[in-house]
Formats: C-alpha cells, structure tokens, sequence
C-alpha cells in the first residue's frame, strides 16, 4: 500500500508554512506570472525561494502553477520564468499549455505535471501526455472512481485528484463566462465566477421559468473524505485539495482532518472505520454543502446548489496561538470571543483539547470579558499546553 | 484563398445554401458536442453531394471523451477513413493518440476551443501531427495576424454567429426543472440577466450556454482574407434557414467597395443582435502581487 501525497493550496508563505505544518506533503502555488488565480497574492521568486526552502528542510515539495492559457506575446517571458523556476529548485511545474513543454525540456530541468485545466478523463489521452515526458495528471474532475481504475490499469503514470473544494460548474477550461460577462479571461486567471450568479431561467417564449430560487449553475463542494481508504488502495499518487484564495484556518483544518483519515487508514487498514466526527469538522469549516460529485458517478440534481446566494463566512476560528506561557495561551484574535464561550483547541502537535473559557487578560494585564478587536493580543487561561500556530475555534 | 465554412443547423440548410459556401462542419451524435444537430456516421452517405460539390466536409469531435466513449470513438474515426472527409477537429487529446495508432488517413484539426491561443501551442501540435488549428474566439484580431505570421498550419477563424462560452457535463436546465418541479417546455431556453439573454442547451451530453450576441466579424473577414487565413466559419446555431441563407448571400459579394453595407445589412438581418466578439476587445489578465 503506497503512501499517497496530501497536497494542499497556498495562496501566500503564511498559507504555504499552515499547510505544511498541519500536515500537507506538498503544496501548489502560484508565481506572479501566468497563474489561474490572479487574485490570490501569489509569491514573488523571493518568497518563492523561501517557501521551498522551509518545504525542503521539512521534506515536502513546492509545485508552482504556471497553468494559463498563453497568448503569443505572453510567451517571449516565459523561458527566464521557467529558468528562475528551476533554480529555486522547484519541485515541479503544473502546466495546461502544452506550448510549454518543449521550452521546459530545453531550458530547465522541471518536472511536468499536467493541469486539470486540460480536462483528461481518459487512458488514449494520458497515454499521449506519458509520451511527451509529463510526468503526474491532474484528472478532470469528472472522472469516476471506475474509470481512474481504469485509466490506471491502463497506463503506469502518477494520478493526482482532488479530493475537496469548490468546483467548476464548467469541464475545466471550457467555460469563458468571464471573458464575455466581465471581460476578464478566466483562462489566464481572470475567472470572476459567474456560475455563482443568479439568472433568470426562460423558456421559448421569453416566460420565467420560476423555481424558488433562481437559476445559478452553481454547484456543491467537492468532499471525497468517505472514499479516502478507497483511493489508496487505487494507488493514486496524489491527493489534491482546492482552495488557494482561502483562508489559513480553512487550510490548515482541511489537511488536518485528510492527514488524519489519510494516517488512520495507513496505520490501521482493518480496524479502520469512517469518523463521523472529521466530515463534521470539514462542514463546520466551508460555506457550501460539499458531496463526492462525480467521483461514485453522480451528475444529478444532488450536485447542485440552489440556496439564492446564502453563503455565510466561517467565524468559527476565534484565535490563532502564538505562545504558551505559564498557563495562559497567548492568542492573537480572529473572530469576537468572551468568557464563558466553549472552545477547542487543535494543532498540529496539540492533542485535540476542549474548555471553556474562563479568564481573559489583556495586553496591559487586565482581565477583560470580551475580546473584539481584530488580531488583539490577549491571553487565555488554558488546562493543558498549547503551542505557537495551534488554533483556538468556537464549539457549537 | 480564404474559404467559407458554415455549421449548418439543420439537414435542409446543408442543402439549401449549398451554393454559397465552401464546406460544412457536421457532428456525430455521442462524440461532438456545442452544435446544433448531430448525424448518425451513416447518414454521411447522403451528404456525398456536397462533395461531388467539389465542397469541403469537416467532422467535429470535441466531446470530452471518457473512457467509456473509446470504444465508439475508434469505431468512428475508422470508419471516417471511407468517406473521403476533409478532416476531423479535435478536443479531446484521446483523438490524436488513436489517429497514431490507426491508419487514418484524414487531417486532424485542433479545436479545444477557448485555448487555441497561441503560435507555439499550435506549433506543438504540429509537431505531433495536427494539420491545423480552429483558433479560440477569445483572441483579438491582431493575435490571430501574429499567429498567422508566425506559423505555417491551416488556420480556422469564427466569423459570425452565436459563440459557445460554457460547456458542462452537467444537467443545469433539467435539474433546475426538477428540484423545483416545474413544467418542461420544450428544448429552447435562455438564462437572462441584466438585458442580456443567452441561448442554453442541456441535452444528451450536458449543457452548453451560448454568447448574448452573435458575432459579426464581416468587416474582419477582408482583414482574414489579406492575411490568408484558411477558413472562416459561420455559425447558423439558433439563426433561422432563410436569414442565414440571406447572410451568406451578402457574404458572397462582399468587397472592400460595398463592405460597410453589407455589414449593415447583416447587422439588420441579425436585428442589430450583433458584436465584434474579442476582435477588437483584450480580456484583463494581471496576476496580483506582479510588481513585487
């Protein structure tokens, strides 16, 4: 049974350094240039070079995404990028345009992952890419569990899938909603998702067709945490959760939960049982419903989301922890927390801990009620030793 | 010279403009998708007029193919080897691997859609054995002169019609109809919002949202013609036989003398429901934290 890698989002080195502490083998990043999240703040090479320094010294990998769709002028840059990339010591480049490849092969020494953005959901195609020298697929999102068997019996390559996040309502790069709603080009990152829009449902006639929510084409989230001890056993290589433009809480409570079920199933395959207790976790965590989708064959009704737009943010994280000192937990506040609210606390050397809060002092060393400023530094009285980067977050 | 193709919407157009154009793009129902009807592999029998025609007869398969669609697939493409077609576009890269593989005579196009972008893309599947490239509609004008003068490859151009922006395997008309028990009317539908409305299709394969407005790059075809483009297509997707029999007509006689009226009239044959596409429009592109 092959260990699979958990590889998780990070939108900037705050994000990069939580999801490799909580427990992410790798991460995926975007540069400044030619990435698909052009709103995520991404990495300057600098930041770059000390993202994959702080990787490597934990023996984990840095990819960078360089996964848009290039117009003409755009490659003239593209060969130093992909120079700079490979000095820093990238671990691999995830690419959608072929265009790519032969500058990588002539001018670097990167390693080849294919994009999701190239919607490969068969054997003939990952076959083709083996054969130009890609090394990993990022599979479509629509592929089943059926057929990645399938497409793995069939070719000996390294699969990665995602296993959480959003979704595009879209076969992934081919959706151009932006570029004529908003004149922003969501293949080279520009993607104002507009499947999150209401619409207005005609018929022939020009009638509404009235539901009770309008029309949206948006969909559920992506959670495969059931079919985890399945998708070892399929060998897939890589695990992927979506989600560069989210928060640290979200990212670093997404690979805990997925590093756990990950490890539970490794260390005790035959005892293991599906934790009830980690999918609640994951939900408490988003702001969508999130279903296997496509991945147990599903393209009903059940993988769509008509709630007229009510997404509410995440409070839960009350406190991000920067110390421990003699019995207090030193926290720097997220989201308003007073005495007497029930907390948990999790890190990823805590033993996961619950209490009720029951003294506050501030930064003057006076003991206060509330705590409403955002990132005040207080301190909470704790039972147990908690540590730096550990997370305080509201129990419901 | 620069030929005219058209993706006919029904089998009486394919007919009925026959004169008028220079070849057909044709879909296979279960393998192409974003057209407005798709023909069995037999039928293509019946269409051996338009090649005594001395026209042109192009097949479409730019379904993303899974691997359950394999097995058909083959079958197809060998049997496109006896009908003396023009060539095949191609979306799904399982294509190009079997052409390898089989002793397929016909050229293969590369069609992904909105990622035929580019001069160094389209020389890559070249490479790979690709004799052209349907180019994205999301590229302005000058991009495709760049690409067309930095690369020997057939090269397609959409100059008129109703533009595919979204394709999903998933069901979003009908699951809307379902989850809020409503009365299916018909086929045709639309999803409206600010003053724009916008033709969607959910069949067999899934769901496909079409532009608000139809592309009328008339004026752009003479510029096209200058610089040798291949082909320009003319999408008659949700546009009636005799409007767009009228349409090609004014094609037909388009010079640089008259262009301005012909653009009018075309205009006004569309009901002024017409833009320039992303001829002339740049789509924002900038990478947060670029000037680090």
């Amino acid at each position: 049974m092959n260990r699979p890698e958990l590889l998780a989002p990070a939108g900037d080195l705050e994000k990069l350094r939580f999801a490799l502490l909580y427990g992410a083998d790798a991460v995926y990043v975007g540069g400044t240039m030619f990435n698909l999240r052009a709103n995520a703040s991404n990495f300057t090479l600098d930041e770059l070079k000390e993202g994959v320094s702080f990787a490597h010294q934990l023996q984990k990998k840095v990819y960078v995404t360089v996964n848009i769709a290039f117009h003409t002028s755009e490659l003239k840059n593209l060969t130093n990028y992909l120079k700079e990339l490979d000095s820093i010591g990238i671990d691999a480049i995830i690419i959608s345009d072929p265009a790519i490849i032969s500058i990588a092969k002539e001018y670097t020494n990167l390693e080849l992952h294919l994009s999701t953005q190239q919607s490969t959901l068969n054997y003939e195609a990952v076959e083709f890419w083996k054969k130009q020298g890609i090394t990993r697929i990022v599979l479509g999102r629509e592929v089943s569990k059926e057929e990645i068997i399938e497409i793995k019996r069939h070719v000996d390559i390294e699969i990665e899938c995602f296993i959480h996040g959003a979704m595009c309502a879209s076969y992934s790069g081919r959706c151009v909603l932006s570029n004529f709603l908003t004149a922003r080009d969501s293949n080279r990152g520009g993607c104002s998702q507009i499947c999150r829009w209401d619409f207005d449902l005609l018929d022939k006639d020009e009638n509404i067709m009235a539901g009770e929510m309008p029309f949206t084409f948006c969909t559920k989230d992506l959670s495969l945490l059931r079919y985890i001890p399945e998708m070892i056993d399929m060998s897939i290589t890589s695990f992927k959760i979506e989600g560069r433009m989210r928060s640290i809480y979200y990212i670093a409570t997404i690979v805990y939960i997925y590093r756990k079920a990950i490890d539970l199933y490794m260390q005790q395959k035959e005892s293991y049982e599906y934790n009830k207790e980690y999918e609640k976790v994951l939900r408490a965590c988003a702001n969508r419903d999130s279903i296997p989708q496509f991945f147990d064959g599903n393209s009903s009704l059940e993988c769509q989301y008509y709630n007229g737009r009510v997404e509410v943010s995440n409070q839960d994280f009350l406190g991000l922890v920067l110390g421990y000192e003699d019995g207090y937990a030193i926290i720097e506040e997220r989201n308003f927390f007073k005495l007497g609210d029930k907390v948990e606390f999790f890190g990823p050397n805590t033993e996961v801990f619950q209490m009720t809060i029951e003294k506050i002092i501030d930064e003057e060393g006076k003991q206060i009620n509330i705590v409403r400023h955002p990132k005040q530094i207080v301190k909470v009285e704790v039972p147990k030793i908690v540590a730096c980067n550990d997370f305080m977050k509201i129990l419901k | 010279m620069t030929k005219t193709i058209i993706i006919p919407n029904s089998r009486e157009m394919i007919k009925e403009t026959l004169e008028l154009y220079d070849g057909i793009i044709l879909g296979i129902d279960g393998l192409s998708v974003n057209l407005p009807f798709y023909i069995n592999i037999e039928e293509l029998e019946n269409y051996q007029y338009v090649k005594r025609s001395n026209k042109k007869i192009f097949i479409m398969l730019n379904k993303n193919m899974h691997n359950k669609d394999l097995i058909f697939l083959k079958k197809i493409m060998e049997k496109l080897n006896q009908y003396g077609i023009d060539g095949v576009f191609y979306y799904d890269i399982a294509v190009l691997n079997l052409k390898e593989k089989f002793n397929i005579s016909y050229p293969l196009i590369w069609s992904q859609e909105h990622l035929t972008t580019n001069d160094s893309t389209c020389n890559f599947w070249k490479n790979n054995g690709a004799k052209g490239a349907y180019l994205s509609s999301e590229i302005t004008l000058d991009e495709i002169k760049e690409i067309r003068d930095n690369i020997d490859f057939t090269l397609f151009v959409n100059i008129f019609g109703y533009l595919p922006m979204f394709t999903s395997k998933r069901h979003l008309v009908k699951n809307y109809i379902e989850c809020f028990n409503l009365k299916e009317k018909g086929d045709e539908y639309y999803i409206y919002k600010e003053n724009n409305t916008y033709p969607i299709v959910d069949d067999n394969l899934g769901t496909t949202v079409y532009s608000g407005h139809i592309l009328n790059g008339i004026l752009e075809y003479l510029e096209l013609k200058k610089i040798n483009i291949d082909y320009v297509v003319l999408n008659s997707f949700h546009i009636q036989l005799d409007t767009f029999k009228k349409i090609l007509e004014e094609l037909s006689h388009l010079t640089e003398e008259n262009k301005n009226n012909i653009f009018e009239n075309v205009n006004m044959l569309c009901k002024d429901n017409v833009d320039k596409g992303f001829f002339y429009t740049e789509t924002v592109y900038k990478v947060k934290g670029g000037n680090k």
